[in-house]
């Protein structure tokens, strides 16, 4: 039996923020289809740093559970505000989802006084021959193109989501630190309502607020950067050559705090030396998630 | 509590039943709702000559149920805006004619006109339906501009003449003229189609899915055979109404006809590959 060496819980808090957010659930004939229109959409999406919106794929979505009875994937898309979160939403879907064979496009919030409108503004690109159908007080347009039709919800509902939960991960060589994240990601997964932004769920370049160039918003991480020991304040043990974050996004503080809990405890059961989260000393973000008392949560 | 009123039978005049309206009766005594003026023919009668009136224990004050053969009962249920209407029984014309809320549930069937110039609410009858179903009143420029009419037996001609919005679906056939100078909406039908279907429709969607030939107008185009994702949206919601949908209308592929060509074109009928023309 392999034996797994104890991991280190720093008992610090991971700092989080409001984003707005919206569920996009797309469809398509084949799941390969709906999935790979579901990746294209969540593309170049990891960090509102330099991107319009942080989006992943949040779960599948069998034939039968979808509005349209077709396979189908869920997207959730993060940004600022409503205005940012329906230009990137429209731009999103117009751009890799209408675009996509066979797709369809529908939101998967409630609808409330605070929607945004994502096919109101693609139905243009109809040119005039894009066709309305309302039912039960939804608006859905079938916008003609080359393989048949894009159909695609009017408006999309949103909710006051939390971005910027996270979970730092330090080992002591790269390939197994990797692939003890991945195992973390996986588990994290399975839990609802969250999505894992960065490249297969994990970040390699943690950053911290601020630089030496005044016009850089963020920079690298040095705290958690192995390599410039012996240059920075505070670097990682000597022990740690590798560190990996997973930053995650929910549609409530309820589901990041339950996708962290997962994570962590699964990150226990991997071969790493100690397990951190990221926070900036409580100054940029109201939702304080801390370690100790996720872990302590009943699973 | 609601009102349960059962026909007495004791008259063929026609009877005037626009009074029969939840939103009219619930703030009324049972024994005011027994002596509201109505209309047999010629002569002025009372709510309680016509029908037996009683109140409904139980029953939310915004149902009406009503018991009998009520087909020379005629707009039952007029510009309703919220309630329910229950019967069980044929009805006369004009059933929830103007509509714009609530619900009406026929247990039979109902006469010509039902549901015209509908602009919300939803009607759903059991038994079958007469010509003008959904349509605009003679004279008049729209037809249904909103709501739902599921009727699940059959219906005669001019089903959604000049409709503007709303959802019709029929379980059986449908008469000549289905979707006469139709501007928008949609028209589902599940039987047999009658003749000229679509004549001068400008928008919307006719669906004729039974298994029979449909004669398409020399005036709509064969654009060639699709799967149309909203049809599932509507099979969705039409099961979630106890209307039955065969799983193949949301899967399968239906041939799209555009038309009328002589109008602005922009309408389509939909039809099962290798049936229509």
């Amino acid at each position: 039996m392999e034996l797994v060496p104890m991991v280190e819980v720093i008992d610090t808090f991971a700092e989080a923020f409001p984003m707005t957010a919206a569920r996009a659930i797309i469809t398509a004939d084949t799941a390969e289809w709906a999935k790979i229109a579901a990746r294209t959409m969540s593309g170049y999406a990891t960090s509102v740093i330099a991107c319009d919106a942080e989006a992943g794929i949040e779960r599948i979505y069998p034939p039968g559970e979808t509005p349209d009875g077709r396979p189908g994937v869920s997207v959730l898309v993060f940004a600022f505000s409503r205005d940012a979160l329906e230009k990137a939403l429209a731009n999103r879907v117009g751009q890799c989802v209408m675009t996509c064979p066979t797709t369809a496009c529908y939101n998967g919030l409630s609808l409330g006084e605070k929607s945004i409108s994502v096919g109101g503004r693609l139905r243009y690109f109809g040119d005039g021959w894009q066709i309305s159908k309302r039912l039960e007080g939804k608006r859905y347009w079938r916008i003609p193109v080359m393989d048949g039709e894009f159909t695609c919800e009017e408006r999309f509902g949103t909710v006051k989501g939390v971005a910027g939960g996270n979970l730092i991960l330090l080992g002591s060589e790269p390939a197994s630190t990797l692939t003890a994240t991945e195992a973390v990601v996986n588990a994290m997964r399975s839990c609802p309502e969250i999505i894992m932004p960065f490249p297969g769920g994990i970040a390699r370049s943690g950053s911290k607020v601020g630089s030496k160039y005044k016009k850089l918003r963020a920079s690298t991480n040095t705290l958690f950067t192995p390599t410039l020991r012996g240059l920075v304040d505070d670097p990682p043990p000597e022990s740690v050559r590798c560190i990996y974050e997973i930053v995650v996004d929910g549609l409530t503080l309820a589901a990041v705090e339950n996708a962290m809990a997962v994570g962590a405890r699964a990150a226990c059961a991997q071969p790493i030396i100690r397990l951190t989260a990221g926070n900036y000393g409580g100054n940029l973000g109201p939702f304080h998630i801390r370690l100790h008392e996720v872990l302590a949560k009943t699973p | 509590m609601g009102f349960r009123l059962v026909w007495r039978g004791i008259t063929t005049l026609t009877v005037e039943g626009d009074q029969l309206a939840p939103e009219r009766l619930a703030a009324l005594s049972l024994a005011e709702v027994s002596r509201l003026p109505i209309l047999a023919g010629n002569f002025s009668a009372e709510l309680g000559d016509l029908f037996s009136v009683a109140e409904s224990p139980g029953q939310p004050s915004d149902m009406l149920t009503l018991e009998g053969d009520l087909r020379s009962v005629q707009s039952i249920g007029r510009e309703m805006s919220r309630g329910t209407i229950v019967v069980r029984g044929d009805v006369g014309p004009y059933l929830g004619v103007g509509m714009s809320g609530g619900s009406i549930s026929v247990h039979g069937s109902a006469l010509s006109w039902a549901g015209a110039e509908n602009q919300g609410g939803r009607i759903e009858i059991s038994g079958d339906a007469g010509p003008f179903l959904g349509a605009s009143l003679s004279g008049s420029r729209l037809g249904m501009r909103e709501g739902v009419i599921v009727v699940h037996g059959s219906t005669g001609h001019d089903v959604g003449r000049r409709m503007r919005r709303g959802l019709i679906a029929i379980g059986g056939g449908v008469g000549d003229y289905c979707g006469n100078g139709m501007i928008a909406g949609s028209i589902l039908v599940f039987g047999e189609a009658g003749r000229y279907a679509g004549l001068g429709m400008k928008r919307g969607t006719i669906g004729l899915f039974g298994s029979g030939h449909v004669t398409v107008l020399p005036t709509f185009i064969a654009t060639g055979r699709y799967r149309f994702p909203f049809l599932a949206l509507y099979a969705r919601k039409l099961k979630e109404w106890g209307f039955p949908v065969a799983r193949e209308v949301s899967s399968l592929e239906w041939e799209r006809y555009n038309g009328d060509l002589a109008e602005r074109g922009q309408g389509e009928l939909l039809v099962a590959p290798g049936s229509g023309r």
